[in-house]
């Protein structure tokens, strides 16, 4: 029997619900004004308007009223439940005393950036998905970051592939895109780009089985959500050495190669970065590709952000067989040495934990550094080349391999914040290992095609402390440790640092703890409902600074948690945002 | 049981009528647990593991845990039970014991179509029960229950491109 697929699983894609109680008081949304092209070129200090604060991802805050010396003095000013449950991924954006706060399942809330009240809500309706389909429903609860501002609107990209843009005064509708189809797997877990009149995304979902053949960053009109361009991460026509590395595997068997973590953005040069995840299937046995490297994955690539047109490509992790994927944020770094202006890409862009640094209008390999332990890549070349470890490549179903780090990291989402005051970056890391194994199995709809079984996540040997803190000094010859602080518990959020000489960063131990940059003293730490998460933030209301820190569920501390037993992780899910300041006075 | 095609756009439905068929087809298959392991496992799984996987084990605040492809990975029921009995739940990694980990083990693959016989799950003989042998005979039958149970409607497979190596073989792994 058949019967139409698309009438039962269409009838309740997209609706809009705006709730706006703001509308009864003066509101502090009446003061908003329009974010500018130039106002993302350089953001007032006191705002946040991109995911890392700039289009250079550096997390870094130029506030600093609270400092090395008031940070003992911060004081709770306000808190907020998250609208809905998932993974706390959030990344808080204020512009003009408005928060918006971005929810897994598609929920952006306005926030009254002083008070804490609540100014509108959106909520996306998605489709209901089969049952079956249980890996595609996990997407929805895995934001990964930001929602874009731009002009007098903000940009969500939701969990069934659409871009929708709200008012940014009233969380009305003002035009959706279904950007890629759902049905297949596609899935929107990181927010955009917004360069010029364009939205810059990349889409997830490109482990589920339908997706075949094709990962994308794509470019879109912030007017109207048209396409502009699109450029596929696991097939590209123009390179013939990239067929070739997938040997002999064609489009329709190719997964993976997903970009998820939003790109970075030089206007001086045009290009904008991103890094690629792993290939599927996992492993090469299963995925059929030989000991080819499999391009673009693990890759970072440098598009041309009107045309999209790919300038160059650095592998970081050639001939992935551990789902230990290179797609985390890239740090744009400036230095000036001698006169020369060193433009530099700097990252720790995989699971591996091994930082890198690139020459970001060449590609050119500058240096790399080994952080947490890790038994996969063997040497990297004076020339940037990579090489693995060839005894950890299963050669028969069945066999297991001890990897480290392990599919959670050594790094994962929680991204790293550089400093230009201590040229530093900063890296919340986990030490552990898994043991990776190769399956057979059919792969179904809604349903990921990694095709290998992950053992539990496990502590290298010798090692009894999954939590570590990483500062990296950086520049164009070397990056070298400055400080390590290691802990038990493993981090949980992203780090920000900021230019009271901090960086602030939290764990599974619900601790949200202030880093001096120079020498990794806690020099303030508090103690909260649930795993610190997302991305931690500041911004300046009124002369006053404040710090803002997401607490709640998080995959990093659940898959590690028989690491540091002693401290049970919350039963509950807790998802929230705290809101610290220094009293007045 | 119906011929599955796995050509693009191929789309194969599981009528409540099949499921019946097969639900009294995958009563020939002893699993290795018992009724009273897996009775005991769904108390335990409630208790422990539903609050993110899902009472019908359909996730979705962690894995879903239904599903073909979901035995596939995990490979034998000692490979599952590694994996939990280290790492679950997040809140008490490890600390429930053996029997209950067992009995857990026991209400998944029951939940994915395995039929309960005489002899009890044990550790020793784990590693040697391949998950999707012992559910694949059920698991058609169980999808189309669990349909059944929301709305009635029968259940459409999607065909989805498959690994380029699939239906090859490959070496195996000799233990």
């Amino acid at each position: 029997m058949k019967l139409s697929i698309r009438k039962h699983l269409l009838a309740a894609t997209t609706a809009l619900v705006a709730l706006a109680p703001a509308a009864f008081a003066d509101s502090v949304l009446d003061k908003y004004t329009p974010v500018t092209s130039q106002d993302l070129l350089n953001p007032s200090k006191s705002d946040w308007i991109h995911w890392r604060g700039d289009y250079a991802n550096t997390g870094f805050s130029h506030l600093d009223q609270i400092n090395k010396e008031t940070v003992k003095d911060l004081e709770l000013a306000w808190a907020w439940p998250m609208a809905d449950v998932g993974i706390q991924e959030t990344a808080p954006l204020v512009r003009d005393g408005v928060m918006f706060l971005q929810t897994s399942n598609g929920i952006v809330e306005a926030l009254d950036a002083q008070s804490g009240d609540l100014l509108w809500t959106y909520r996306h309706v998605l489709p209901e998905l089969p049952k079956s389909w249980s890996y595609q429903a996990n997407q929805a609860r895995r934001q990964k970051n930001s929602i874009a501002l731009a002009g007098d609107k903000v940009i969500l990209t939701t969990p069934d592939a659409k871009l929708v843009a709200l008012e940014a005064k009233t969380g009305k509708v003002a035009w959706e895109k279904q950007a890629l189809d759902w049905e297949k797997g596609y899935s929107y877990t990181i927010g955009g780009l917004v360069v010029e009149n364009t939205i810059i995304t990349a889409i997830s979902g490109c482990s589920i089985a339908g997706t075949a053949g094709g990962c994308y960053i794509m470019a879109h009109n912030l007017e109207n959500g048209e396409e502009i361009w699109r450029f596929n991460t696991i097939a590209d026509p123009k390179n013939p050495k990239q067929g070739d590395s997938w040997g002999g595997v064609p489009e329709e068997n190719r997964w993976g190669g997903t970009p998820w973590a939003t790109g970075s953005y030089d206007p001086e040069l045009g290009l904008t970065f991103w890094g690629v995840g792993m290939p599927g299937p996992y492993a090469e046995l299963i995925r059929g590709s030989g000991d080819g490297d499999v391009l673009y994955t693990n890759a970072t690539i440098a598009l041309d952000v009107k045309t999209g047109e790919l300038k160059w490509y650095f592998t970081h992790l050639p001939r992935d067989n551990w789902d230990l994927d290179a797609p985390f944020e890239r740090i744009m770094v400036d230095q000036e040495i001698d006169g020369k202006m060193h433009k530099m890409l700097v990252s720790i862009p995989g699971k591996t934990g091994v930082a890198f640094a690139l020459d970001r209008e060449t590609g050119k390999y500058l240096w790399s550094k080994e952080t947490v332990k890790q038994n996969v890549i063997t040497k990297v070349d004076a020339d940037g080349t990579v090489h693995v470890n060839e005894d950890l490549i299963p050669t028969a179903v069945g066999q297991p391999v001890h990897a480290c780090t392990s599919v959670s990291g050594g790094k994962l989402w929680q991204a790293a914040a550089y400093s230009p005051l201590t040229k530093t970056l900063f890296a919340p890391l986990t030490e552990a290992c898994n043991d990776v194994t190769p399956t057979q199995s059919e792969f179904t709809a809604g349903n990921a095609v990694g095709s290998v079984k992950f053992g539990p996540r496990v502590l290298p040997e010798g090692i009894d402390k999954a939590g570590l803190f990483e500062a990296l000094s950086i520049n164009p010859v070397q990056g070298d440790h400055v400080w390590q602080s290691r802990q038990r518990e493993t981090p949980t959020s992203s780090v920000l640092a900021t230019a009271g000489g901090l960086v602030f960063g939290g764990d599974a131990a619900r601790y949200v703890k202030a880093f001096d940059q120079e020498t990794g003293e806690v020099l303030w730490k508090q103690r909260l409902n649930a795993p610190i998460g997302g991305y931690p933030m500041s911004y300046e209301i009124d002369g006053e600074q404040y710090l803002v820190v997401p607490t709640g569920y998080s995959n990093s501390a659940s898959s590690i948690s028989s690491a540091f037993p002693e401290t049970p992780l919350p039963n509950g899910n807790g998802n929230s945002i705290f809101v610290f300041k220094l009293p007045k006075n | 049981m119906p011929a599955i095609s796995f050509g693009r756009g191929t789309v194969h439905a599981i009528t409540a009528a099949a499921a019946m068929t097969l639900a009294s087809a995958g009563s020939l298959f002893a699993s290795g647990f018992t009724a009273e392991q897996a009775e005991a496992g769904k108390k335990a799984y409630m208790s422990s593991c539903a609050q993110c996987h899902g009472a019908q084990l359909e996730g979705p605040e962690a894995p879903g845990l239904f599903g073909q492809d979901v035995m596939g990975n995990w490979d034998t029921a000692g490979g599952l039970f590694d994996f939990i009995s280290v790492a679950m739940p997040p809140a008490a990694p490890g600390q429930l014991g053996e029997d209950v980990y067992l009995q857990i083990v026991a209400h998944i693959m029951a939940e994915n179509g395995a039929t309960a016989g005489e002899a009890a799950l044990q550790l020793a003989a784990a590693a040697d029960l391949s998950l999707v042998e012992a559910t694949k005979e059920g698991a058609a039958a169980k999808e189309a229950e669990r349909h059944a149970a929301h709305g009635g409607e029968p259940v459409e497979v999607i065909a989805v491109p498959q690994a380029y190596t699939w239906g090859k073989e490959l070496p195996q792994y000799n233990k």
